[in-house]
């Protein structure tokens, strides 16, 4: 390679250095070493100074404004980023590699670096910068322009999305068709499905459910909380009331000031998140069990019972590893069928807990652990189960503990984890799965009659999707 | 929420700055280094 290959490079470089500085840190790989050949360039310092600081608050920016867009999508977003970069980083190579081709390889991509510290021309640059000479052509009228573009740029960016947080965000997919008579799920405009609910045709006892729900980075809560102002009834939260850990700083300062407001009526579940910030094994949960109280039932339990109306209402603590396992011969279990003995006479029963039995859900899935309080529910014949744990929605069909069709004896189950902390995906609904959606906060509601119930999903914020429909006790 | 925003952007831009300040400062120290000691370097 003569010499004289390298004027090209040489140029490109002494034409674009300050680009490179700058838009070089948002490239992945450039953007660890590009500050190396600036300092062995001997680019002044105030100009490297401000054209890294733009370059770094532009793609700090762009990533913060991202993250405040996409908010609880993130996961789906990291899914489809994982697939693009790929695709992004095979293309650069594929480029590189075309570009390289004919014979210049590596070794001599780099010589204009080489080129650059030669002995006479560094000490010369080294002197010339010690004088206060520029070494490059580029003014102080380009740099500012670069500056003053990419601050504004970031500035943009980072509160573009402002007005969004406070709303769930729409994603393309739509819910599935409803594929039996007894419930209809719909993507509504213009009426919300808050303004559809909030009235009530019977004296029969509502109540209220999600689960996942608190979260001081999200305003989800906030949102679904508003739903909780508008219909009256019993609140029933399907565990993981306060995240991260369920400290009694996180319900003090996330759940308090959101779903708190209703803590009067409400008839709280644990999940795992509430058992994480306290040490492990009976009893922990401290901050679940002492904000709630005697709402919560004993704090080495978790799980207790009442009636509504005509139902019967059991809630269940799932989160097996507390409560001596969901095994038959653990107190809960044992408590469990006694209880659903001596309420034999109610009609219909309804039992909730964090951990659903069946979920098409790609985060958590189905959890088989909770099958013994399937089979003892469904031995005993009760109707519904309310679930949260994944982050989304999802009605099934009446079915038995190993997921078969059931519509005479079967029980329903609803996953209702839209409390408002974030969304999880559901990609392909498993057996059983009438209804899903995996992008909107929002509430079920039920209204628990004599001899059946009727059921609305009610979203937060504005959502259009809502499923709703009844059905007869056994 | 809004509240993280900003604090965050400075302390993630100064900690952008500091990385390419040490950087910079081993590209100049390199090319002084190497100039003085081979000064009739040539990779052509």
């Amino acid at each position: 390679m003569k010499e004289a290959d390298l004027e090209p490079a040489e140029r490109w470089f002494d034409r674009y250095d300050e680009a490179v500085v700058c838009f070089g840190r948002m490239v992945p790989g450039l953007r660890s070493v590009v500050s190396i050949p600036a300092g062995m360039l001997w680019m002044p310092l105030w100009r490297f100074a401000l054209l890294t600081a733009a370059g770094a608050a532009l793609w700090d920016a762009l990533l913060l404004g991202l993250g405040r867009c996409l908010v609880s999508n993130w996961r789906q977003v990291t899914a489809i980023a994982g697939s693009a970069s790929s695709v992004v980083l095979a293309v650069a190579l594929v480029a590189l590699a075309w570009r390289s081709g004919g014979g210049a390889g590596v070794p001599e991509q780099m010589r204009p670096s080489c080129r650059r510290v030669r002995g006479e021309e560094a000490v010369d640059r080294a002197r010339d910068e010690s004088k206060g000479e520029r070494m490059v052509a580029m003014g102080p009228r380009r740099v500012a322009a670069i500056v003053v573009g990419t601050i504004a740029l970031a500035i943009l960016l980072t509160i573009s999305c402002g007005s969004q947080d406070a709303t769930p965000k729409q994603s393309a997919k739509q819910a599935s068709p409803p594929q039996r008579s007894a419930g209809h799920a719909t993507q509504t405009a213009g009426q919300t499905g808050a303004q559809q609910n909030t009235r009530h045709t019977t004296g029969d006892p509502v109540v209220v459910a999600a689960g996942d729900i608190a979260s001081c980075s999200s305003k989800g809560d906030e949102a679904t909380a508003h739903l909780l102002a508008r219909i009256h009834g019993t609140v029933l939260t399907l565990g993981d009331n306060a995240y991260e850990d369920g400290t009694a700083a996180d319900f003090r300062e996330c759940y308090d000031p959101s779903w708190g407001k209703y803590k009067a009526r409400t008839k709280p579940a644990p999940g795992n998140h509430d058992y994480s910030g306290g040490e492990a094994g009976v009893g922990s949960a401290k901050g679940y069990f002492g904000y709630f109280r005697k709402a919560a039932g004993y704090p080495s339990k978790g799980y207790y019972s009442y009636n509504l109306g005509r139902w019967h209402l059991l809630s269940l603590n799932s989160n097996c590893a507390e409560v001596g396992h969901c095994v038959s011969s653990s107190l809960q279990m044992r408590w469990l069928k006694a209880n659903l003995a001596a309420n034999s006479n109610k009609r219909c029963t309804l039992a909730y807990f964090h951990h659903p039995r069946f979920s098409s859900g790609v985060e958590h899935g189905s959890i088989e652990e909770v099958k013994p309080l399937w089979d003892a529910l469904y031995a005993a014949g009760v109707d519904v189960v309310l679930n949260g744990h994944e982050h989304n929605y999802e009605r099934f069909a009446e079915q038995d503990p190993n997921g078969r069709a059931d519509p005479q004896r079967g029980i329903r189950e609803f996953v209702v984890g839209t409390g408002g902390e974030s969304h999880y995906p559901i990609f392909e609904p498993i057996a059983n799965s009438e209804v899903h959606n995996d992008h909107t906060y929002g509430v079920l509601k039920l209204t628990l009659h004599p001899k059946g119930y009727e059921w609305r999903f009610v979203p937060a914020g504005g959502g259009t999707f809502t499923d709703s429909g009844s059905a007869r006790c056994h | 929420m809004s509240g993280w925003v900003t604090p965050t952007l400075i302390v993630a831009t100064l900690g952008w700055l500091l990385g390419a300040f040490v950087l910079y400062a081993l590209g100049r120290w390199g090319s002084r280094g190497l100039a003085l000691r081979y000064p009739d370097l040539s990779c052509a």
